[in-house]
């Protein structure tokens, strides 16, 4: 590891440590209290809403858990939806579209960085204009364009509309294959392979590492997107989803701020175990010179 | 006999990278070209009764100057938009900026603050929106009580209510901005820093001089990418608020998108649309010139 030498005597790193600080413990004091909060009884925090439990009450979680429940109206009829649904629906959600967006963008990289057509510069073009165009008010279009092709209120349709080559992580990878060597693959070519075997065992294994990188920021932005089922699927509640109705829900034994925090903890722990494994891969240096380990 | 062969290997390419293209143009050309048409077409028409609209000209785009001089609560929302994105891009960006070149710059528990700073991205926003409603209106209070300030809590007291919805947009956005100034920063080479070094510069030099002119496009890129967002970001308001905040903590951004969502939303749909493409219009050349600046303007290490 190189040290690059910034001394604690600089005034810069004094200043941006003394922030740097500050900022910590305006996450990590708020995150402590929550956690304790959410072991509290109602009458405990009433009465001291700072201080730590007078008797931990853990059975909150469990309370939490068992009142995450979604009310779907569908044709008339009303479905309950509880946290198991909501898990499957998450999971097929967050996985489909993570792994549909980081293939297409992949895909459409691989074609227009290896191979020489005219056209790989309208694509990248395409890319480029759709990062700046700022484009307002085009929900209410896209709502009516999932209706007409039968991709509205379906996890399917969602894959679909998530499944596009546009942003950061085209750009990712392209310059990643640009960037590699095509030694292997002209020595698969001279073998007989074809194009889509040379992209499936040469190209794929090579990007593996941004591959499941890039994967994986996508499954958590989609796991944490609480609006899909809200703006698209309102048949398929997910866990962020349950999370934002349980925020709102005036049902007794949950509406308090002890039972609001046990639920909101409920939602994030998942995701902080995936962190703990996966945060070096995850924060790796991704630039749009690809991943540095 | 070689030129028939390479034309075989020409065609076959051809072959794949058309079947490659195909699914995603395919995706671009109705999720991005067909929408945002049909959006254009929506924005001149009027809603009758279920899937079916009728043409009026441009009534809508009419309708919204009247309401735009009627409802206050257009220039609030306005105002609130411009105000969250001056502060909080100045605030995400220039923070995000001089926390990257701490990290890059391999200071004192640099690792922890990294992972510190990224954690709030990984988190569901709907968690975090969550404990800062309960903290800020449940713990605050208690805790400025102890210093004498009285306070019904920072979202309950309506002069902070906004102010402390752009702190906690600020606050839990510096994730991928310093994953990418620091990706942006780790491709600068070793011997330019060497080279500052030897020649005594300081780290504010070093700074001004070496890392900005060169994790500019970086910068820039954020900057614009935020400023296209302006009037489609809506700052976690429906998180905290669900389809109820009150006027006063509007944004364009949540405007739409609570207008989008709500039941029986068809009908609104072509004001909706009308109302998108005028601000569209609004930003489109404010973000070129903004680019442009960037790119005419921006730090050099030639300068």
């Amino acid at each position: 590891m190189k040290n690059r030498g910034l001394s604690l005597r600089s005034p810069y790193a004094i200043v941006t440590l003394c922030i740097l600080i500050l900022y910590v413990v305006s996450l990590l004091f708020p995150s402590a209290w929550g956690l304790w909060t959410a072991m509290k009884s109602n009458l405990d925090y009433l009465g001291d809403p700072l201080g730590l439990p007078d008797t931990w009450h853990f059975e909150n979680f469990l309370t939490a858990l068992d009142n995450y429940m979604v009310q779907v109206f569908k044709d008339g009829r009303t479905y309950y939806f509880y946290i198991e649904s909501m898990l499957l629906f998450s999971l097929l959600y967050a996985v489909g579209a993570a792994f549909f967006t980081t293939f297409v963008c992949c895909l459409v990289a691989y074609v227009t960085s290896r191979f020489n057509f005219v056209f790989n510069k309208v694509v990248y073009g395409i890319v480029i204009v759709t990062m700046t165009l700022p484009i307002v008010g085009s929900l209410p279009s896209e709502i009516q364009m999932l209706k007409m092709l039968n991709l509205y209120d379906n996890i399917v349709g969602m894959w679909v509309l998530k499944s596009n080559f546009l942003g950061l992580y085209y750009l990712v990878f392209y310059s990643t294959f640009k960037s590699l060597p095509k030694d292997y693959s002209e020595a698969a070519y001279i073998d007989g392979a074809s194009n889509f075997v040379v992209f499936v065992r040469i190209g794929l294994p090579l990007v593996r590492n941004i591959f499941f990188t890039i994967m994986l920021i996508k499954f958590i932005e989609f796991w944490n997107d609480y609006t899909a089922t809200l703006t698209y699927m309102p048949s398929y509640p997910t866990l962020a989803f349950g999370l934002y109705e349980y925020s709102f829900s005036a049902a007794p034994e949950i509406n308090n701020t002890p039972m609001r925090m046990a639920g909101c903890f409920v939602l994030a722990v998942p995701i902080l175990i995936v962190f703990l494994f996966t945060h070096d891969r995850m924060m790796s240096n991704l630039s749009m010179g690809g991943v540095k380990e | 006999m070689r030129g028939i062969k390479i034309s075989q290997k020409k065609k076959k390419d051809l072959i794949f990278y058309s079947l490659a293209l195909l699914y995603p143009l395919s995706q671009f050309c109705i999720f991005y070209i067909g929408v945002n048409f049909n959006s254009v077409l929506l924005a001149f028409k009027e809603y009758e009764t279920v899937n079916s609209y009728s043409w009026v000209g441009f009534e809508n785009f009419e309708n919204l100057f009247v309401l735009f001089r009627e409802r206050t609560m257009f220039r609030v929302a306005l105002k609130n938009s411009l105000a969250a994105f001056a502060v909080g891009t100045a605030c995400g960006l220039s923070f995000g900026l001089f926390f990257s070149y701490y990290i890059f710059k391999r200071a004192a528990g640099y690792k922890f603050f990294k992972v510190l700073l990224f954690l709030p991205s990984i988190i569901p926003a709907i968690s975090l929106v969550v404990m800062f409603k309960q903290f800020a209106d449940g713990a605050m209070p208690a805790i400025l009580k102890a210093v004498g300030i009285r306070t019904p809590g920072l979202l309950a007291d309506p002069d902070l209510t906004f102010g402390s919805i752009i702190f906690y947009n600020v606050w839990v956005s510096f994730g991928t901005g310093i994953l990418m100034y620091v990706g942006a920063m780790e491709n600068i080479s070793t011997s330019v820093f060497e080279a500052a070094k030897m020649d005594g510069a300081s780290y504010g030099v070093e700074f001004c001089r070496i890392v900005l002119p060169l994790v500019w496009g970086t910068f820039s890129t954020f900057l614009i990418v935020n400023l296209g967002g302006l009037f489609i970001n809506q700052w976690n308001i429906y998180a905290f608020y669900g389809g109820g905040a009150e006027e006063s903590v509007y944004t364009i951004g949540y405007y739409l998108y609570k207008e989008s969502v709500k039941v029986n939303a068809y009908a609104g749909y072509p004001q909706l649309a009308a109302f998108g493409i005028l601000l569209s219009l609004v930003t489109m050349p404010i973000v070129y010139a903004v680019k442009w600046a960037c790119e005419r303007f921006g730090p050099s290490t030639e300068r």
